[in-house]
Formats: C-alpha cells, structure tokens, sequence
C-alpha cells in the first residue's frame, strides 16, 4: 500500500540525511583542521631543518652566574637535539643590544644583523615594537607555546603594550622586598605606611637602587600602584594629571628620605650593589623581581641564611620576561627553534629549580603530561621561603616609566 | 715609500677617530637635544664635579710623582719603585676603585680591623666615605690610579734627559738635592711627559670606570650622566646623550688650554724660584714630610688590590668580620669556566695588538727620524683619541663599522684596540728612534752594509728593549678596554674585560673582583716577560739604554 509515509519513518529517514550531512560536514571539517594540523607540524619540521647547522647570537643579561650556566646548559642542549650553535652574547644592560639594534638601522643594515634573539621587555620590548624593529608575529606559532598559562594577563601583554606574536613568554617576575630576620623579625611591614613606620624607627637601614636603574624605578611604580588614589588611569599614556596621580608618592619619599642609608643623599647604582650592602650588614633590606632571589644568593653563598622575603599584602607588582627576534635577525630559523626550546617543560623545569636559577614557569603545569609535572622541583625548592601569594599588580604604561623617572630626578636627582 | 707606513698609521687612528667625531658632531647638532640637555636637573654641578676632581686629581698626581721620581733616584730606589707601580697600574680602573670601596667605605676592610675592639661599631656607621658629594673619593681613587702610571711616564723620560750631569752642575754650584732636581730635571721630564699629562687631565674629567663606584651619585659627574642617557633605550635620550658628548668634549678642552696656559704661568714663577739664589742645601722636615703622601698613595693601591683579591674568596662576609665566614674558591671555578671561552680572544687580541703597534710606529719612527716637526705633528694626531672621552667617537665610530660590514670581527675590534695603543708605541719608540746617534748607521752604510742590514744588525738590537717595553704596553691597553671592545666587536669578542664588565655591572661581585685580578695578571706577566727578555738578549753587552 502507497500512502504518505508514517511520520515515524519520515523522521527516521530525515535523521538518516541529517547524520550524513553532519557527518560530511563533519569529516570534511576535522579533515581540514588534520590538514591544518599537519601542514603546521610540516612548517614546523621546515623551520628545524633550515634551523640545522645556523648560529644564533642570544643578546641576554649577564649578571648572575647562576643564569649563564643555565644558558650554557640550553647552548649544548639545542646543539645536541637540533644542531643549532646558540652563543650567549653577555650584556651588562639590555638597552645595549636595543641601541645595537637602533644603530644597525641607522646604518641600513636590514640583514644580516647582529643579534638573533634578545632577552627583553617592558620599555625595551615597547621601543623595539613601535620603531617596527622586530620580527613577527611569530610566537604563537612555535609548538609548545600552547603550553602557556593563558590565564596570566602579564603573558601577553607586557606593560600595556599587546604582545601580538613579537615575543615568547620566558619567565615571571613578582615585585619582593628581602630583609634580614635577625635585625626586621619575623613580622615584617607589609604595606607602604607600615614600611615606612619601620624606616622612621631605623634610620640609615633600609634604602633602594637609584632610578632609573631597573629596579629603583620598578619601586617607584610598586609604590605608585599602592598610594595613588585611582589606578586606572596608570594603564593610560601618563596625562596632565601626573601630579595629582603621584602626589601620594612623593609625600611618601618625602617622608622616608631623610631616614634612608646615607639620609637618601646616596642610593645604591643597582640591585647587585644593594645585595653587596645587605650581604655586608650595612642596610637590612634589599628589592628585586626575582622571589628566590635570595634562596639562589643563599645557596651561593652569596647573603646570610637569615635573609627572608615578603611582599605587599596590598598587591604586588608583576611582570613577565620575553625573547624577541630582531627585524634583522640573520638566523631568524634558528632563533625560534631555540625560544622553543626554552620554553619546554624541560627547559622550564630546571629553570625553576632554585639550584638552578628559580625563575617562575611560563607554563601552566595543568596542560602537562604527569611525567612533564614531576619535572618540576617540589614546591619548597621552587618558593624561596615566600609568604601565600598576595594579588598581583599589572605594569602601568611604559610613559609612567619615564615620567616617574623624571619626576624623581627633578626631586631627588640633585641635592 | 717612505712615506707609507706613516700615511697607514694616521688611516687607523685618525680615520675612525674623525669619522666618529663627525657622526657624533651632527648627531648633537640639534636645538632640541640642548634644550633637554639643558633642562636636566643638576646639570652645573655635575660639570664643575667632573672639572673639579679631574683638575685636582691631576694636579695632585704629578706633583707626587715628581717628588716621588726626585727622592727615588738620589737614593737609587728606582727599580723598587717600579715593582710597586706596576701592580696598581696592571689594575684596571674599574677594578682598582671597586678594591678602594672595599677597603674604604664603612663597612669595608679598613674599618673592619678596627671594629669593634677600637671603635665600637657592632654595625657598619652610616658614614659617606665613599661617593661624598664633593667628590673627594673619587680624587682619591684617581690620584691612587695615575700617581703610578705618571711615575712610570716620568721614569720613561729619564732615558731622554741627562739627569746625572744636571744635577752633578747644580750640585757643584751648591744646590740641595730635592731642590737641584726640581730645578734641574724635573722641566725637563715634564716637558717630555707633556702628553701623557693632558691625557690624565681629560681621562680625570671624562672617566666613568673611577667615578661610577667612587663618584657621588646626585648628581653625578658629566661622564656618567652621559653613559646612562647613551644606554638609554628612548630615542630621545640619546639625543641629549650626544649634545652632553659635545658638552664634554668642550669642558675637557677648554680645561687643556686653561692648563696649557696655567703651567706656561707656573713656569715663570718656577724660573723666578730657580734663579732666587737660595740653595735649599739641607732638606727640611717639611720635605721629607712629602713622603708621607707618596708613601700612603702607593700602599693604599696595593691595599686596594688586596682588597679585591680578598672578595674573590668571600661571599657572604658580615660586618665588623674581617675575613669572609666561608671563604671559598666558588668564585674562581666559576670564572675558569667562562674564562676558558674568554682567554683566547683576550690573549690574540693582546698580542696582536702589540706587534702590530710595534711594527707600523718602528716603520713610521725610521721614517720620520730626522724630522722633528713631522713627528711632533703625528704624536699630536695619535694622541687625540687619548684626549677625547671616548663615547664621543665611539658610536660614530659603531656606525662605520657596521657600515663597512666589519662590525663583530676580530679586526674591527684590534683596529679599536690600535687607536689607544698607537699613541702609548709612538711615545716610547719614537724618542728611542731618535736616541740612537746617526753615527752608528752611518758607519755601518760607509762599511759597505745596506740598509735592511744596517737595520737589522745596528738599529734593531738597540731599540729592542723599547719595543718589549712597548708591546708590553700595547699588551697592557688592548687587556684592559672596555668600551671600544663591545662598541666594535658588537658583543662578539667577549674578552676577560667584557666578562668582568657584565659581571660587576649586573651581578656578582666576587666573581667581578676574581676577573679584576685575572685582567690585572696578564698583564704583570707579559711586562715580566719583557723585562726578562732584554735582560736575556742583551746580557753580554755592555752600554745598552735602560
């Protein structure tokens, strides 16, 4: 019998095309994202091939034993697993290699220049990107930049300025303040106004590196974050109201400098020269973005065991360090293959080892296998003797940067 | 012909030096880059702070060496002399003023054996020994630094003045011994130590290696505010960077001509005092008080180099403890493994440096031998880079390098390292050259011999002892350059310099202290070994020039 078909069937049969749309579609989809997939495995296994056998001159801070052993480890490992010859080029400051690279340009040498890969960020990442002297985007390409944590802001955007590929994620940095339990105790200040009480009571003890020394001005901005009476304009480009903004601060310095180290007529030139200081017994405290600064300076043996260290209940400053590739890099290839490298749970891993270096990971352990985790040195090698983790505080503009400098230099600079 | 090897040894020093200067010239040339230049906060006492401490550490240093040199040689104390100098001058600047703030500051070395038993500080005093604001440290560490090295330049002049005969004249004639030399010798050697003095002078007002650990800091001197605003990444800065360039390029020379006309001023009145009649037989108290000073300038090197030679062993080191609580050799494995990468470039670039030197001024020193005017002419050419602060030229100098596509080699580096050994060779060969009495050649040509020959066989065995002395040098400067080496060698050629330069920067102090004893060995050694080679060579002849 021929009739309308029963409404059971029909849907059946409508299913039926249904499933076969979807599963054309489907396939045709995943078949795609497989070919995608593969033909980025296949750029990829392109870029180590081209990478084989290029030498890449790594631009990177030289003032930690401890950093360029690791970088001499990672030199031998990148030469043995992909034949590329990586040769840390020593630099005192990064600013060096960024005039390097201004220089180079003046000149009108767009290759074949001399840097390959460069440790950077903040004004230096911001400078570079603006005068369109970096290559890129690459870093979202590399394999294992999908290993990163995406839930920490200060990967991607690195003082304000949006990231957009032009660097690799290399490590973490978190404002700490160290200090010397036998002389601070065991409770020590925790937000600017207790610190500064602290300062008053103990004249000549406690001081900071000299803006615009890396670090120095780092304090300045921790301290902006904390005193200023609205923090949203500091992600801004600083404006006419810098004076109303910072005006907190400088009553803070105003207060605190007669009773600094030297009545704040002489400030240490660097992070180094205050380690030297506290290491030495003539202050009690030093700065730095490092937390196991002082866990890696002790095992060193380099500062007393009594060193300890703490951070501003109320927020502390944080940031993220970088690797970036010169707009005239001459082993771009080779350069990537090694960034990729360094960011590798291996890689990773032994970097946050206190022993080793004690610089945070980039990666977010979560996305690794169990093997990759147990890479990672147990939590009391990796925490340097921290308190819980108070909030984190993103880096203003890079114009507050040079603002704040300034400012302190019309105040302070010449007594 | 004759004429090339001078017209090359002006292309290596002067061509880079001119081309920097013009680079950096234009690049101040901007109205903008004053006005920020001079918008910056303290700026006037940052430039009488660099006029001030240059201007007194020099005059400071050449008095004492010339009263050292005077009191040395009536009491025939000349070689001990020398074997004090020499370490202190071995030293880099940089690494002697870091040893000074570990001997000086509170809690530094000096105060620690007084502590506590003397003085009672369980903790360091909050005293500004270093770094005062007037600048007074940094005088300090300068005259430390060039009373020895003016010590070596007046005991070099000896050898071109007669000392023996003028004071035996002034003696006769009834003079006393200090005041026969000050009359007699000491213009004399001043007039040959001209140069290296100026060069004191303008290294006094421009240098950063002395003024960045001793030097106060709000501000600091001219040089200083200069490196930071050069390092600084906005391009802005860089701008006022080059306009502070010309800035101190001017107080220097304005400071040289001053000191030009001063000693012209200061001459007459030593004239005046030379033919009052008085003859200062017998020496004073006041005069043997003198020694003193030396005596302090001189320790207070070696207690210097002691100092850092002490870091290198401690990390951890608590005030008022006078040793480090776990001395240890970390330091120096540390560096013995970086060092292995470093040695070679350090050693090549050394030794390159010093024969090549050697051989394009002994080329240009035959040529010119009986030209007195031409020479003086080229001593004058080959000395600017000495009389220039180096950042100055240095960038322009970058820029043509790149340019040329030299940038990063080992030869752009050693030319580098030619323009400041040049002038130290010129000083040295050039006045041995004319030393030697066109007698002796002529002989040997009216014998029959042909000049390579009568080179080799007449002139060269006399001028061997100059030349070790000159290598040596050459030796000494290219070990101890900083800037030009990472300027030129674009970070590539990491020599122990660089090294110790990136470690005391950024880092680690004892590790920084252990290279500044390594940069200084090297160079102790090689002067060592030239010592012991003209002795060696020249054993068996007799009348050879000291």
């Amino acid at each position: 019998m021929i009739g309308p078909p029963a409404p059971a069937a029909f849907a059946a049969r409508l299913l039926k095309v249904l499933a076969v749309a979807i599963f054309v579609v489907a396939s045709e989809l995943a078949g795609s994202r497989a070919a995608y997939a593969q033909s980025a495995t296949e750029s990829w296994r392109a870029t180590e091939r081209s990478a084989r056998g290029q030498e890449v001159y790594f631009n990177a801070w030289a003032g930690d034993v401890a950093i360029n052993r690791y970088i001499a480890w990672a030199a031998r490992e990148v030469e043995r697993r992909y034949g590329v010859k990586l040769i840390h080029v020593k630099v005192a400051d990064t600013s060096e290699a960024v005039t390097r690279i201004l220089a180079e340009r003046a000149a009108g040498r767009t290759a074949r220049g001399s840097i390959d890969l460069i440790w950077i960020n903040g004004e230096n990442f911001a400078s570079l990107k603006t005068s369109h002297l970096l290559y890129g985007p690459w870093a979202e390409e590399v394999p294992n930049a999908r290993l990163l944590d995406r839930s920490d802001p200060t990967l991607t955007v690195d003082a304000t300025i949006a990231t957009e590929g032009y660097e690799l994620p290399w490590g973490r940095a978190r404002f700490t303040l160290f200090y010397d339990a036998l002389a601070v105790g065991d409770e020590p200040p925790d937000d600017p106004k207790a610190l500064l009480e602290w300062i008053r009571a103990h004249p000549g003890r406690f001081t900071y590196p000299q803006p615009p020394d890396f670090i120095g001005s780092s304090f300045l901005k921790q301290l902006l974050l904390l005193l200023t009476p609205s923090r949203e304009p500091l992600r801004e480009p600083v404006a006419d109201d810098f004076e109303t903004l910072t005006r907190p601060l400088w009553n803070w310095l105003d207060d605190a400098h007669p009773y600094l180290w030297r009545s704040g007529r002489i400030f240490p030139r660097s992070l180094s020269e205050q380690r030297r200081l506290l290491g030495d017994g003539e202050v009690d405290w030093m700065l730095s973005f490092n937390p196991s600064e002082a866990a890696r300076a002790i095992a060193q043996g380099e500062l007393p065991d009594s060193i300890r260290g703490t951070r501003f209940r109320t927020g502390a400053l944080s940031n993220s360090h970088f690797l970036a590739i010169p707009f005239n890099a001459r082993a771009k290839e080779g350069a990537a293959v090694v960034a990729n490298f360094l960011i590798s749970p291996e890689a990773q891993a032994r970097k946050a080892d206190v022993a080793r270096w004690g610089d945070p990971t980039v990666v977010e352990i979560a996305r690794l296998s169990d093997a990759q985790r147990r890479l990672f040195p147990s939590a009391d090698r990796s925490s340097a003797r921290l308190p819980a983790d108070s909030r984190r505080l993103q880096e203003p503009h890079p114009s507050w940067t040079q603002a704040l400098e300034r400012a302190w230099a019309q105040r302070y600079g010449a007594r | 012909m004759k004429w090339m090897p001078v017209g090359i040894l002006l292309a290596i020093s002067a061509l880079p030096v001119g081309a920097g200067l013009v680079g950096t010239i234009a690049a101040g040339f901007e109205a903008q880059a004053w006005r920020a230049l001079l918008s910056t906060p303290g700026l006037v006492r940052a430039v009488s702070l660099s006029v001030w401490t240059g201007v007194a550490a020099t005059v400071i240093s050449l008095l004492l060496a010339h009263v050292t040199v005077a009191l040395a040689w009536s009491s025939e104390r000349l070689v001990r002399l020398r074997m004090w100098a020499l370490p202190v001058l071995a030293t880099p600047h940089l690494a002697l003023a870091i040893g000074l703030v570990l001997l000086l500051s509170p809690s530094g070395l000096l105060l620690r054996l007084l502590s506590p038993w003397a003085t009672g500080f369980e903790q360091p005093p909050d005293w500004a020994t270093v770094q005062d604001s007037l600048g007074i440290a940094l005088i300090l560490g300068l005259v430390t630094k060039e009373t020895p090295f003016l010590i070596l330049v007046l005991l070099g002049s000896l050898a071109q003045v007669d000392a023996e005969r003028l004071m035996l004249q002034a003696r006769v004639l009834g003079y006393g011994r200090l005041k026969s030399w000050l009359v007699a010798v000491a213009p004399l050697l001043q007039r040959q130590s001209y140069l290296a003095t100026a060069a004191v002078l303008v290294f006094g007002i421009t240098n950063v290696e002395v003024a960045l650990p001793l030097g106060p800091s709000t501000p600091p001197p001219l040089s200083l505010l200069l490196l930071q605003w050069f390092s600084d990444a906005e391009p802005a800065m860089r701008l006022r960077a080059f306009a502070g360039a010309w800035l101190l390029l001017g107080i220097a020379m304005l400071t040289l001509v001053f000191g030009h006309f001063a000693s012209r001023s200061m001459a007459s009145a030593w004239r005046r005092w030379a033919t009052s009649g008085r003859r200062a037989v017998r020496d004073t108290p006041g005069q043997r008080l003198i020694s003193i000073p030396i005596a302090f300038v001189l320790t207070l090197g070696i207690a210097a180099v002691f100092a850092l030679l002490l870091r290198s062993f401690g990390g951890a080191w608590r005030f008022p403890h006078v040793l480090p609580a776990q001395p240890s050799l970390h330091a120096w494995q540390s560096i013995a493994a970086e060092l292995d990468a470093a040695l070679g470039p350090t050693l090549a670039l050394g030794f390159a440096t010093a024969v090549f030197a050697v051989l394009l001024v002994v080329a240009a020193a035959e040529a010119l031998h009986d030209r007195p005017g031409t020479r003086g002419g080229i001593a004058v050419v080959l000395f600017i880079p000495l009389l220039l602060p180096q950042m100055a030229f240095l960038f322009g100098l970058q820029t043509l390098l790149i340019k040329l596509s030299l940038d990063g080699t080992f030869l752009a580096v050693l030319w580098s390292h030619l323009i400041f050994a040049l002038p130290y060779a010129w000083a040295v060969l050039s006045e041995a050259r004319v030393q030697i009495p066109s007698g002796l050649p002529l002989t040997a040509r009216v014998l029959g011999s042909g000049p390579a020959r009568t080179w080799l066989l007449v002139i060269a065995p006399l001028l061997t002892k100059s030349m070790l002395l000159a290598a040596a040098l050459g030796f000494a400067v290219s070990v101890a350059l900083y800037l030009p080496t990472s300027f030129a060698g674009a970070g590539r050629i990491a020599t122990a310099t660089t090294e110790a330069a990136a470690a005391m920067n950024a880092g680690n102090l004892r590790t920084a202290a252990a290279q500044g004893v390594v940069q200084a060995l090297a160079p102790l050694l090689v002067f060592a070994l030239a010592a012991v080679l003209g002795h060696a060579l020249f054993r068996h002849r007799r009348g050879m020039p000291r």
